[in-house]
């Protein structure tokens, strides 16, 4: 093998998270190569977006306008037939129909298009993109990753070096390994699902036929997804001990799951599933819900999916991923001007991470949660009082990884987790009772869900991102961690807050 | 490029607090009326987040939803200068 290429970044996978951060990074003057194993346009799940990628990461990355050009599907929020009311609700992303604002929708994309805008517009901002390019292994110098080694198109192994390095392989990648963590598994998220494509299906009524519905029933929860008019996304998440029933016959499990879920069932009518194309297949993914116990070390980020992600309810994945993204290219763009150590500039991105994990982590817990007819297995297994002594730890673990000012959450003096989810839990089920069903003037006031501490968790961070998006440069955005750092003007790099603004 | 609402700084005052608003409005000074609905007058998600957060930084406890429910500047005067 001959001497290696000099870079100084690599980024390993084109999807939203590689892609995101390879764009930051290269705005700034950088050298950055980016590697993917396949050729775009490829197929992923996680087609459900929230406003935060789409108003605040998209307008970062200058790729707004041809997201919006693209034609994808706009959803007002999600709409849940789930807990104890048998009509559904909504979560909007709009306050009220009155205090709505130009970031009150997100939209529902189909991944093969989505992400190819996001490569196709790292490597317009001067990203070296390299598809059909797989990485290998991490090279290491000392205790340091200092480069990677892939296989080219021609499948001649070769070699990269840089600065950093940053895995955002997705779920499949191995690179992880070389931050020198290891992955834990949650207990309580433990789902897979079966998915598939329908051409056609029925539309719930308007202004809410673009939002993602989630329907559950005895056995799991169904998504329903208005991809096109004529194309709708459905999945089962069901419980892992399903494995073998799926294994056996995918398509039969999906059916079967729709048959028991009426709201599903009665959409879909008669439309036929897509059984050609790249939309033809049935799917499976289990074991996803997971985080990694550290998410850097020296030369070496994780992001996205390669770091850490919790379940498809509420579609968090595609932001955790967007967000990491826009973390570690502020961090490794800090480093690289010298403005900032390794250790200060890294540790923002890990403890920004975690709390952003931690937040939406206690948010679908509390979400699983809700009353729903508990006799079946399912629903039993996640309520979080039945959460495993392990789960708890590994959460606990998690924020503790995190800075300090969210010590509040496991601290000695305040309540144990278990707790902190039960009554988050609560919270939420009240919220969404006082909020009521869709289409009735409350139901279009999100005053209430807003107000539950777990769901303004979830919120501050995502509509910082936005606010940032829409206003440009911000100037009073406080530090989020305790001693911690604020963004520069440009949102591409780490300032001590003192700095800003004075 | 940066249309940036709540730049003023300082310690917050009512005079402030109309001023700040008045300025992501883009209403010309003394135009707005104490009770007008500030919703009527153009106010969204973004400008009355860009408000919280300089109001916050200027060191008054407040939140979207608190000033969201009652969108006036009698009102917001109200909430964040009374104890
Ligand atoms: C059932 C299910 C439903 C979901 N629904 C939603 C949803 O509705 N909304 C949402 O936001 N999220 C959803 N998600 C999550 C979402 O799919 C992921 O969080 C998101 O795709 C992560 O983006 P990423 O950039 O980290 O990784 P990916 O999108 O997986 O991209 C990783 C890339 O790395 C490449 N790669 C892998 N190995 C290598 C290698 N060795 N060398 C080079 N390249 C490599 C891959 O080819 C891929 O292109 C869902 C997840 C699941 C499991």
């Amino acid at each position: 093998m001959s001497a290696p290429e000099e870079f100084d970044v690599i980024v390993v996978g084109g999807g939203p998270a590689g892609s995101t951060a390879a764009t930051l990074i290269a705005d700034q003057g950088h050298r950055v190569v980016l590697l993917e194993k396949q050729r775009f346009p490829r197929y992923q799940i996680g087609e459900s977006l929230l406003p935060a990628t789409v108003h605040g990461v998209c307008r970062l990355l200058g790729v707004d306008e041809e997201i919006r050009r693209a034609g994808f599907t706009a959803k007002r929020g999600g709409s849940f037939r789930w807990g104890t009311s048998p009509d559904p609700w909504n979560f909007l992303f709009a306050l009220s129909p009155e205090l709505s604002g130009p970031t009150s929708y997100a939209y529902q994309v189909d991944r093969m298009t989505f992400d190819d805008i996001l490569l196709r517009n790292a490597a317009r901002h001067g990203v070296d993109v390299r598809e059909e390019s797989s990485a290998l292994e991490a090279v290491t110098t000392g205790e340091r990753v200092t480069g990677v080694v892939y296989t080219d198109p021609a499948g001649e192994r070769r070699e990269l070096a840089a600065a950093h390095v940053a895995d955002a392989s997705g779920s499949t990648g191995r690179l992880h390994a070389a931050a020198g963590g290891t992955r834990q598994y949650s207990e309580f998220f433990q789902n897979l699902a079966v998915f598939g494509y329908f051409a056609g299906g029925g539309r719930l009524p308007e202004p809410d036929a673009g939002n993602i519905l989630c329907a559950a029933f005895d056995e799991g929860w169904l998504w329903y997804i208005p991809l096109r008019d004529d194309l709708t996304s459905v999945g089962a998440v069901l419980n892992r001990d399903q494995a073998g029933r799926i294994q056996a016959d995918r398509e039969g499990t999906l059916r079967e799951s729709i048959r028991r879920c009426g709201i599903v069932r009665d959409l879909l009518g008669d439309a036929e599933r897509v059984t050609e194309g790249t939309y033809g297949s049935v799917r499976v993914r289990r074991d996803y819900s997971y985080a990694g116990t550290r998410f850097w070390a020296p030369g070496i980020t994780l992001i996205g999916d390669a770091a850490c992600f919790i379940d498809p309810v509420f579609s968090t994945g595609v932001h955790l991923a967007t967000y990491s993204g826009l973390l570690a290219a502020r961090s490794i763009n800090s480093v690289l001007a010298e403005e900032l150590s390794e250790d200060r500039a890294f540790g923002e991105f890990e403890g920004r991470y975690r709390r952003e994990y931690a937040v939406f982590y206690e948010f679908l817990a509390a979400f699983y949660d809700m009353r729903q007819r508990e006799e079946s297995y399912f629903w039993k297994a996640r309520k979080v009082t039945n959460m495993q002594s392990g789960d708890m730890e590994a959460f606990a673990t998690l924020v503790a990884g995190a800075a300090s000012a969210e010590s509040a959450l496991v601290g000695a003096d305040t309540r144990t987790a278990a707790e902190r989810f039960t009554s988050a839990s609560a919270d939420l089920s009240h919220a969404v009772q006082r909020t009521g069903a869709a289409r009735t003037p409350s139901g279009e006031r999100m005053t209430e869900l807003f107000r539950a501490p777990v769901v303004s968790g979830v919120m501050s961070e995502m509509n910082r991102i936005q606010r940032r998006g829409v206003s440009g440069p911000a100037t009073a955005e406080p530090p989020l961690l305790d001693g911690g750092l604020v963004p520069s003007a440009d949102g591409r790099r780490w300032a001590e807050p003192a700095a800003e603004g004075a | 490029m940066s249309d940036n609402p709540a730049a003023s700084e300082g310690e917050l005052t009512a005079r402030r607090i109309r001023a700040d608003v008045e300025q992501v409005l883009g209403e010309p000074a003394g135009a707005l009326g104490e009770h007008d609905d500030l919703l009527d007058r153009g106010m969204d998600s973004i400008r009355l987040m860009s408000l919280v957060e300089s109001w916050r930084k200027a060191g008054v406890e407040t939140d979207f939803i608190t000033l969201a429910e009652e969108p006036s500047v009698a009102a917001w005067t109200r909430l964040l200068l009374d104890d």
